[in-house]
């Protein structure tokens, strides 16, 4: 028997010997269930889908490795070209959207309204709402024949035609960004009063004293108080967005001709289409950006 | 011992009663017999997905027979109703949990796509089924043609496909003539002659509604998606600038509706059950509604006496009518698979198909059920026109080739978007179609490697 051999052998039980210290296996046992869960709905499925966009699997076919072709042929298509560049902008106008209309209405709540915490309840209806329910009603509100903008927007004198505000290209976009800011803000805005509750008031009373108006107020205490709370809502909210598929595959399913298509609608009809490889492809596409986007936000609120 | 003979006597006599049709059918078929005992013994239901239909009768019905089936058979049942819509995404998503049922409705384009690796043969159940019959309607022959690469892999039980409904008093008001349109040109201008915005109610989506239709009118222009090998694809043509020139017409004279675009399955129907259209293409489901109502619409007799309905109209080249089919298939997953064909003859027994057809939106596989009397047009001018595709349409892809890499164009709308990227994207018909030729070549590829 070497000598290499002999120090294994000893040093093996000497290995594990941590597990059985103290309480460690029953916690490592306690934590066991969990980590099968995580396992079995994250890891597992995750894994799955980053080995089957190396593939040509289709439905019923479990297809070969194909290594990057996928993501090559991904890279040639002009419509996954437009599907990437719409998210972009879809994702930017949505969270600048809800970071303004989430702000100004936290801050208008937290002044002393009358029967302020009836409009507290009120302004969370549509995040409490169905996406299906909330969608389909601003679709019933964009229809050109019967819809409620079209009926002001003709009553008040703006426009003297209908307009199909989701079935023109120019229009669509922006609709349907409308709609799901409308859907989301109610989330920043809850977060941001929470946040600014927690400002200590003293800073107010002292700045008001110093001579500091409302701006001063909001600039250097508000903003600088709410910062990480900002940033982790900011790195939610996106995340969230850019996985958003109800609201544009219940207005627009993507149309017209491509002008709201974005990557999860893009990965879906991949689906339907049988491909698979190439959806998985297609949905895991941007996981670098959001990782680095990730990675960026949780530096910033270490620094912080 | 008179009390214990007259005992064994009423045991024996329950044990028979309560297993008529097991032990029939075991003693022609020893491995149906033993399918049926694995299955009992496993505790397990057998499992059948019917493809949903627009009609509420026709789903119950076709549930009530599977489970008559399987009570004659002594065996546990689960029908399972799933949306045809979402058919494809259920059967991704239970080939990868290994959950796939034991026998399903499938449509032509899926069928094609699972293709014999995953389904089992049932040539010998369609053949049977053609003898004793008294053979298959023209539509059903497609799917037992030599060339036809899905051929046995399912027993076609109903043919469906577009007809066109059109509003017979508002065109009469604009003096427009009560026969049906020959070409789509011609109902064009009749629908841009009622002066009613949205006219031509055909859906521009990514929906099938749409793409069928355009299918259609490209090839009743002269155009085809592919070549007869079924191998290149051939969009960049004239006959697709010709086409694309109808839709423009159609655009720009106002006869698609505002929101054709963002359609979805029933948004023409919904249209013309509202009054808001004068042509469209359906299947039948419109008509089934305006005689017995539905969740949404009620009854409309007014609107069914007020309904044409004809063919679809050709172009200057050809005219086509394209007949699909809705298929019976066996999993290859299933461990039952001489109870799946059991259950394929048991449904299409005259009784059983008469009962269903009178409810669904389908024309007729089988030449017996030809006879049955909602296929003429004085007791059902719908079901007629379905009767009428069956026995004399066109194959759905006709004159393409009905293969894999037709049915993975045709599912991703491509023609649909093709339009509309000339429509509402902007772009020129020199752009739009070397895109879509581009993304039609790379599917056709794939399958030609």
């Amino acid at each position: 028997m070497s000598l290499a051999t002999k120090t294994e052998e000893r040093s093996a039980p000497g290995k594990l010997a941590w597990l059985f210290k103290g309480d460690n296996l029953f916690g490592y046992l306690m934590m066991a269930p969990a980590i099968g869960v995580l396992f079995m709905f994250f890891a597992y499925p995750l894994f799955y889908e980053v080995y089957s966009s190396f593939t040509d699997r289709t439905v019923g076919h479990a297809g070969k490795f194909i290594g990057l072709k996928n993501y090559i042929f991904l890279l040639e298509d002009p419509t996954y070209i437009k599907a990437a560049i719409n998210t972009l902008v879809y994702v930017s106008c949505v969270q600048i959207g809800k970071f303004i209309l989430g702000l100004g209405i936290a801050l208008l709540l937290q002044q002393k309204l009358f029967g302020r915490g009836l409009w507290r309840a009120l302004v969370l209806v549509p995040y409490a709402m169905p996406g299906f329910v909330a969608y389909m009603v601003w679709k019933l509100i964009y229809n050109p024949d019967v819809g409620a903008l079209n009926i002001f927007l003709n009553q008040v004198g703006l426009i003297d035609t209908h307009i199909a505000f989701l079935s023109d290209g120019h229009y669509a976009m922006p609709a349907v960004v409308i709609a799901t800011i409308w859907r989301g803000f109610p989330f920043w805005t809850i977060m941001f009063l929470a946040a600014l509750q927690a400002v200590p008031k003293e800073l107010y009373e002292a700045a008001a004293i110093d001579g500091g108006n409302a701006w001063h107020r909001f600039r250097h205490i508000s903003l600088p108080g709410i910062r990480p709370v900002i940033l982790i809502v900011f790195m939610l909210s996106t995340v969230s967005t850019i996985n958003s598929f109800e609201a544009v595959w219940l207005t627009t399913g993507g149309g017209p001709a491509d002008a709201t298509l974005i990557l999860p609608v893009f990965a879906y009809r991949g689906l339907v289409q049988f491909q698979i490889g190439q959806s998985a492809a297609a949905a895991l596409s941007l996981m670098p950006v959001i990782l680095a986007f990730v990675i960026l936000i949780l530096r910033k609120l270490k620094k912080d | 011992m008179k009390l214990k003979i007259s005992a064994i006597a009423a045991v024996a006599f329950l044990a028979i009663a309560m297993t008529p049709a097991v032990t029939a059918q075991a003693a022609t078929n020893p491995a149906l017999q033993a399918e049926v005992k694995a299955l009992n013994a496993s505790g397990k239901s057998y499992t059948y997905w019917i493809g949903l239909i627009f009609s509420d009768v026709a789903n119950q019905t076709a549930s009530d027979n599977i489970k008559k089936w399987a009570a004659a058979k002594g065996i546990k049942v689960d029908p399972v109703m799933v949306n045809q819509n979402n058919l494809t995404a259920n059967i991704t998503a239970a080939l990868t949990a290994g959950t796939m049922p034991d026998a399903l409705d499938i449509g032509s384009g899926l069928m094609l796509q699972l293709g014999s690796k995953n389904l089992v043969n049932v040539q010998s159940v369609y053949d049977e089924l053609g003898q004793k019959y008294g053979g298959w309607n023209k539509a059903a022959l497609n799917f037992n043609a030599e060339t036809y690469a899905g051929k046995g892999l399912g027993v076609p039980f109903g043919i469906n496909g577009n007809l066109i409904n059109r509003r017979l008093d508002i065109l009469a008001a604009a003096k427009q003539k009560r026969t049906s349109p020959v070409t789509w040109e011609e109902s064009l201008n009749m629908a841009i002659a009622t002066k009613q915005p949205g006219a031509w109610g055909f859906a521009t989506g990514n929906v099938g509604d749409a793409e069928s239709v355009f299918g259609a009118q490209l090839k009743g222009y002269g155009g085809r998606i592919a070549n007869d090998a079924g191998t290149k694809c051939t969009l960049d043509t004239q006959a697709t600038r010709d086409f694309l020139a109808l839709t423009m017409k159609a655009y720009k004279a106002g006869a698609y509706a505002s929101d054709s675009v963002t359609s979805d399955g029933a948004w023409d129907n919904n249209k013309y059950l509202g009054g808001k259209t004068v042509f469209i293409a359906n299947p039948g489901s419109v008509y089934t509604t305006l005689i017995n109502g539905s969740a949404t619409w009620e009854k409309n007799p007014t609107l069914a006496r007020n309904t044409g309905f004809s063919a679809l109209p050709g172009g200057p080249v050809l005219r086509v009518a394209p007949s699909d089919a809705w298929l019976r298939a066996i999993p290859k997953s299933s461990k039952y698979p001489e109870l799946g064909k059991d259950l394929i003859r048991q449904l299409a027994k005259i009784g059983q198909a008469k009962a269903y057809y009178a409810a669904a939106i389908y024309g007729p596989v089988l030449k017996q059920y030809n006879s049955f009397s909602f296929w003429r047009v004085s007791v059902d001018p719908a079901r007629a026109g379905l009767f009428d595709l069956a026995t004399n349409g066109t194959s759905s892809t006709f004159p393409d080739t009905n293969n894999a890499a037709y049915a993975e164009f045709g599912s991703g709308f491509n023609l649909s978007q093709m339009v509309q990227r000339y429509l509402y994207g902007g772009k020129s018909a020199n752009e739009t179609i070397a895109q879509a030729q581009s993304t039609c070549q790379a599917i056709y590829d794939k399958y030609n490697k």
